[in-house]
């Protein structure tokens, strides 16, 4: 996997299955930041010896540029228990690091900032634990909106259970890179690319509600704006059952008034809807991009 | 008499010579000798011979070959008592078209049967004695055959009759359905099929697999890891997609995958869909014309 072609991503969700695959990805990404000139700050787990010399980012896993980096103060590293006892354990307390982190790296003469952060390995036991990480995302999102900042979270399958999976994608949905399948909220739609499967549909399905949640967010704002979801299925090459249903139930679990609106569906998707009895709430629509 | 508890063994015995086929058989015939249960041996006078000689004092059937239509011979095994052993080459010896469907019809048609029917092959057929029987019978007692395509409870269609395999996808786990569905959509294409017809004998094959590991429809349920193939047949009328998952027993037991929503679904996106349950696993065909 590699997450270093097109564009920067301000908040980036990179899911992989295993260390090694998500090791690839991150590699990847921290070389372009650091090649674009961005100081990067990342959190992560050391093992029980606690030296950064063990640390994949300092092997031979890691680019030149990046063990480079760490010598010279570009790439700074923190460990997990050290963040939790300088953070207090609080979304606040992180959002307080996060920016005074930012706000040296600007003063210090960077250009650019880039922040990532292992999987966290939380087990997010509750609604009111997974109400503080999405708060600890939104505090990313609001420094990506003022400054030049990147962030790429790293999403470890193997080493999370289901709850926080599925959560995370909901929380990050507006960019992910995953296996096989990604996603990214671009004017005003929510553009899947890849082919969704029985094998990512929870993942699928996580990112999908949290979408269909943001939206109804934001229309309860009063901004005036539409609650449908917008998904722009052009970029998606297969879609099965699995995947179908949860489109389904998405659609049928919306409150009054919310629609799921696909634009340019796979061929075959229209089939798969109708046998799985499609809601009046899921619109088609066929024609070309907007 | 099969391995493991009652039901049919449908196993092939490749035999130099009668002496080294009497060695093999002895095991399941004295098993049933000392269960009074009846033995027929359906061979030529010397094969017949070499038996009698091995137990002189038993009371063996030895009708003559000749007297036994092997495309008929379902029929005439069912009426045999449970317990009973046959010995014979009726199928062997048939038309090589006429195999394949004659030793599908057996499995078939009395795979609720408590009968030992052994089918005696040359060392020359071994590869299509494996081809066309569940087990094999060897020194060492029954083995599963590696090779054979059990054909479809739901649709007795014999393999033999699919077309030859043309490729063979490992799926350990739900990583490799993105593998099954590019190698079946070469394999599609090169079948001459595109378009919407293309992609959805593709969405079947990936539905079929999902069936055949007894993957639950509840969306967030992966494949099973485990040692599952799909084997790619074509012929010039169908490219068939046969996947085989090993889940002991069926998933959820013989005959539920035809009830299983899934095959519904599957079943709008081919021109015909087979399962077969049985003791190793699950078998699902599709198959889509190529007319």
């Amino acid at each position: 996997m590699t997450v270093d072609a097109g564009p920067a991503r301000a908040h980036l969700l990179q899911v992989a299955e295993s260390d090694h695959a998500q090791r690839v990805g991150t590699a990847a990404w921290l070389d372009r930041e650091l090649a674009f000139g961005a100081k990067v700050f990342y959190k992560g787990w050391l093992g029980e010896d606690g030296r950064l010399e063990k640390h994949w980012i300092a092997g031979p896993q890691a680019t030149v540029r990046t063990r480079r980096a760490l010598e010279t103060g570009q790439l700074e590293f923190m460990d997990f228990p050290r963040l939790i006892d300088v953070v207090g354990g609080t979304a606040e307390g992180l959002h307080r690091v996060q920016s005074e982190e930012l706000h040296r790296a600007l003063d210090e003469g960077w250009t650019s900032v880039a922040m990532t952060q292992e999987s966290s390995r939380r087990p997010l036991v509750d609604a009111d634990e997974v109400a503080v990480f999405a708060q600890q995302e939104g505090g990313y999102d609001e420094l990506a909106d003022r400054f030049p900042l990147h962030v790429l979270c790293q999403l470890t399958t193997a080493v999370e259970n289901e709850v926080h999976v599925v959560h995370s994608l909901g929380i990050h949905h507006r960019d992910v890179v995953d296996v096989g399948w990604g996603a990214r909220e671009t004017c005003g739609r929510w553009r899947v690319s890849g082919d969704l499967d029985a094998h990512v549909a929870q993942r699928f399905g996580g990112a999908l509600t949290g979408a269909m949640r943001r939206m109804r967010e934001v229309a309860e704002q009063g901004t005036g704006a539409s609650p449908d979801l917008h998904v722009d299925l052009a970029g998606v090459g297969f879609v099965d059952v699995a995947c179908a249903q949860l489109m389904v139930l998405a659609a049928r679990s919306a409150p009054p008034g919310q629609r799921l609106v696909l634009h340019e569906p796979p061929r075959l998707l229209r089939r798969l809807l109708d046998a799985l009895e499609r809601p009046g709430t899921i619109v088609l629509d066929e024609g070309g991009p907007a | 008499m099969s391995p493991g508890g009652p039901g049919l063994l449908h196993a092939a015995v490749v035999a130099e010579d009668p002496e080294d086929l009497v060695r093999l058989c002895l095991p399941v015939l004295d098993a049933a000798l000392a269960a009074d249960a009846p033995v027929e041996i359906v061979l030529d006078r010397r094969g017949a011979r070499a038996f009698r000689d091995a137990r002189p004092e038993a009371a063996l059937t030895l009708p003559a070959p000749v007297d036994v239509d092997p495309l008929g011979l379902g029929h005439r095994l069912a009426d045999l008592p449970a317990g009973a052993v046959v010995i014979g080459r009726s199928c062997a010896d048939a038309p090589a078209a006429d195999r394949p469907v004659a030793e599908d019809a057996l499995t078939l048609l009395l795979a609720d049967r408590t009968l030992a029917v052994l089918c005696v092959y040359a060392p020359g057929q071994v590869e299509a004695a494996r081809a066309a029987h569940p087990w094999m019978l060897t020194p060492y007692g029954s083995v599963p055959s590696p090779d054979h395509r059990p054909p479809a409870t739901t649709s007795p269609v014999p393999a033999a009759v699919l077309g030859p395999s043309v490729d063979t996808v490992a799926v350990p786990d739900g990583a490799a359905l993105a593998a099954l569905r590019a190698r079946f959509a070469a394999a599609v294409r090169d079948a001459g099929l595109d378009g919407e017809r293309a992609e959805a004998a593709v969405l079947a094959a990936h539905e079929a697999m999902l069936l055949a590991c007894g993957v639950d429809l509840v969306p967030g349920t992966d494949l099973p890891p485990g040692e599952h193939t799909l084997d790619v047949r074509v012929s010039t009328e169908a490219v068939v997609a046969e996947c085989r998952a090993d889940v002991p027993g069926g998933p959820d037991g013989p005959g539920a995958a035809v009830h299983d929503p899934r095959f519904a679904h599957l079943t709008r996106f081919c021109d015909h869909a087979t399962v077969h349950d049985d003791r190793h696993g699950r078998t699902v065909r599709v198959l889509t014309g190529v007319r």
